[in-house]
């Protein structure tokens, strides 16, 4: 399996273009940031808190997720369209060991990217900006807020394995992610204002930062209103059926299906 | 285990109700190479992708080295090496990543010793650092073969390997084949819609068409007591006739007597008594059966 994964995450370092979304991505983070520091008028300035939690939000809720759901896609739906899926399903190893390595190898990428860009971010909040009256400890407010991100991963990496199984096609599962960001809100309000129980319904169960806290955390400007509210164990345990059941119908097929 | 390195029972498979393999039975044995020679469509991909599991047949069995492949998967996968159709290779990966890739998803360990041996084998020593994306059909092709022999497997499948190969690349393929099935007892089985080719390279050659077994039978075997069929012009057709139909059947087309079931070695002695009854003779031209038997089955396509 170690070997599987090995194979995996050489193959998303080329596929993914790995070094140029970090050479990018942290270019243009840096250049959002001190363009912010030094460039903006002197009371605008954010305080490190809220520098802090708004990059987590935007870059582990949005760029990492996305990057993360097209690297797992990818590596599923690339070896179809260039048929070296061949070349993997005739070796004697079973398929689901190949189609969780898979798996487990775009959660392992996704990871370390977390690890690296969240150091990257911490570091250039409390360096660069106002950390001296701070409402929580930002170490802790950002390792915190990171782990609230692991379970909406794993959703989105499940989701990643069907569509990747089912449609072989990657810009579904970026349409689809799209989808579920923007429109899952407002359906929830919908379901909400038809007087129905959307505790049920997956997106609520995702805002999972509404259920801290820690007042940078869980902050009705950032996260949106629409927390499903039940209770943290509830939602995780939402998102874990809904990865679990998703991840099972991508794995039948990909077990099941025939290989041209 | 003493058992056949590959044998197919009854192997059936429809797609949509239509019956693409139709009861398919055969056995290969070792150190030997097949040619697996069928028409476009005959359903010899399709045969192919079960051999490797890539789908699942309806009916049958496939014994390798005397595993199944239903109850034992990486048992008797682990005997197989392949290339399906075109080598699909990792584009920007090199050949060398490529190996190691491949490598990787095998046990026991394949050492790096193995894959030098084999880059060294397939003569993609300058270019195995090079990404696969520079590589031209041939050297993808040799690639293909390396890594479908890096497990040392007892069977070696190749599908259509010399489409897009030139001459020079098919006649080293099957200096490759001779090597690995003389000194490695690998068994080779090649398909192809060529007969030329099977005569060329393989052994045995095994027909199917329409997803049904035709015929095997060794080249060798073949050529050796096989009877012919020969056309003549004489000066006189209608004197030759009666001196042919002493040898064997006569037929008549618009320029030449058509005569069949005779050997080879008879053709002299039937040029000798024509012109010995006075009957002298413009043209012989010699008819390979095995060439007409697989063109009247395949309905006439050839190369
Ligand atoms: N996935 C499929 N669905 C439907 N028909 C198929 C499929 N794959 C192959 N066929 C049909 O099966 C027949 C045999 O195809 P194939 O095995 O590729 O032939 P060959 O390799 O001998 O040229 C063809 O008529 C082809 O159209
Ligand atoms: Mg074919």
């Amino acid at each position: 399996m170690n070997s599987l994964i090995t194979n995996e995450l050489i193959k998303t370092w080329y596929r993914n273009r790995v070094k140029m979304f970090l050479i990018v991505m942290t270019a243009l983070y840096l250049i959002i940031a001190f363009s912010l520091r030094f460039f903006m008028n002197e009371n605008a300035i954010p305080t490190a808190g809220s520098f802090l939690i708004t990059s987590q939000t935007i870059i582990n809720g949005t760029f990492l997720l996305f990057y993360g759901v097209i690297i797992t896609t990818s590596s599923i739906t690339s070896e179809f369209h260039k048929g070296t899926i061949k070349q993997l399903a005739i070796r004697p190893i079973s398929r689901v060991k190949i189609l969780a390595s898979k798996l487990i190898s775009g959660f392992i990428a996704l990871l370390a990217l977390m690890v690296l860009y969240n150091i990257v971010i911490y570091l250039v909040s409390v360096l660069l900006f106002d950390a001296s009256n701070a409402p929580e400890n930002l170490l802790v407010t950002a390792l915190t807020a990171c782990l609230y991100k692991i379970p909406v991963y794993l959703f989105y990496l499940a989701l990643s394995v069907i569509i990747g199984t089912l449609f072989k096609s990657t810009i579904i599962a970026v349409v689809l992610f799209f989808v579920i960001d923007s429109v899952g809100g407002m359906v929830t309000g919908l379901i909400t204002m038809l007087e129905w129980n959307a505790s049920y319904f997956i997106y609520p169960n995702l805002m999972l930062e509404s259920y801290s806290d820690n007042t940078l955390i869980n902050d009705p400007n950032m996260q949106g209103l629409f927390g499903a509210g039940e209770s943290l164990t509830f939602s995780l345990m939402i998102i874990l059926v809904y990865s679990l059941v998703l991840g099972a119908i991508g794995f039948f097929r990909f077990q099941r299906q025939d290989i041209a | 285990m003493s058992s056949k390195p590959l044998i197919v029972r009854n192997l059936t498979k429809s797609f949509k109700r239509k019956t693409i393999i139709d009861d398919l039975s055969f056995e290969l044995d070792k150190g030997k190479i097949y040619g697996f020679l069928g028409p476009n469509g005959a359903g010899k991909t399709t045969t192919i992708r079960m051999l490797v599991s890539l789908l699942h047949a309806d009916k049958g069995d496939i014994i390798v080295n005397g595993y199944d492949l239903k109850k034992d998967r990486s048992n008797a996968l682990a005997r197989i090496g392949a290339v399906v159709e075109n080598p699909e290779m990792y584009n920007l990966m090199s050949g060398m990543e490529n190996l190691r890739h491949f490598a990787r998803m095998h046990k026991p360990k394949i050492s790096q010793e193995r894959i030098d041996e084999l880059v060294e084998f397939v003569e993609l020593k300058g270019a195995i650092n090079d990404k696969v994306k520079t590589y031209s059909l041939g050297m993808k092709q040799r690639l293909g073969i390396a890594q479908a022999l890096l497990h040392k497997p007892n069977v070696l499948i190749l599908d259509e390997p010399t489409n897009g190969l030139d001459p020079k690349g098919i006649r080293q393929l099957r200096a490759y084949l001779r090597t690995l099935a003389k000194d490695e007892e690998v068994t080779v089985l090649v398909s192809t819609h060529l007969l030329s080719e099977t005569e060329m390279m393989c052994d045995e050659v095994l027909i199917i068409q329409d997803g049904k077994f035709v015929k095997q039978f060794s080249v060798g075997e073949e050529s050796s007591d096989k009877t012919v069929k020969a056309l003549f012009r004489a000066t006189s057709n209608e004197e030759l006739i009666p001196v042919l139909e002493e040898f064997g059947t006569v037929e008549q087309d618009h320029k030449y007597i058509v005569l069949s079931g005779i050997q080879q070695e008879q053709i002299p002695t039937i040029i000798a008594t024509a012109s010995e009854r006075g009957v002298l003779l413009y043209e012989v031209i010699l008819k390979d059966t095995l060439e007409d038997q697989f063109l009247e089955l395949t309905g006439g396509e050839s190369a």
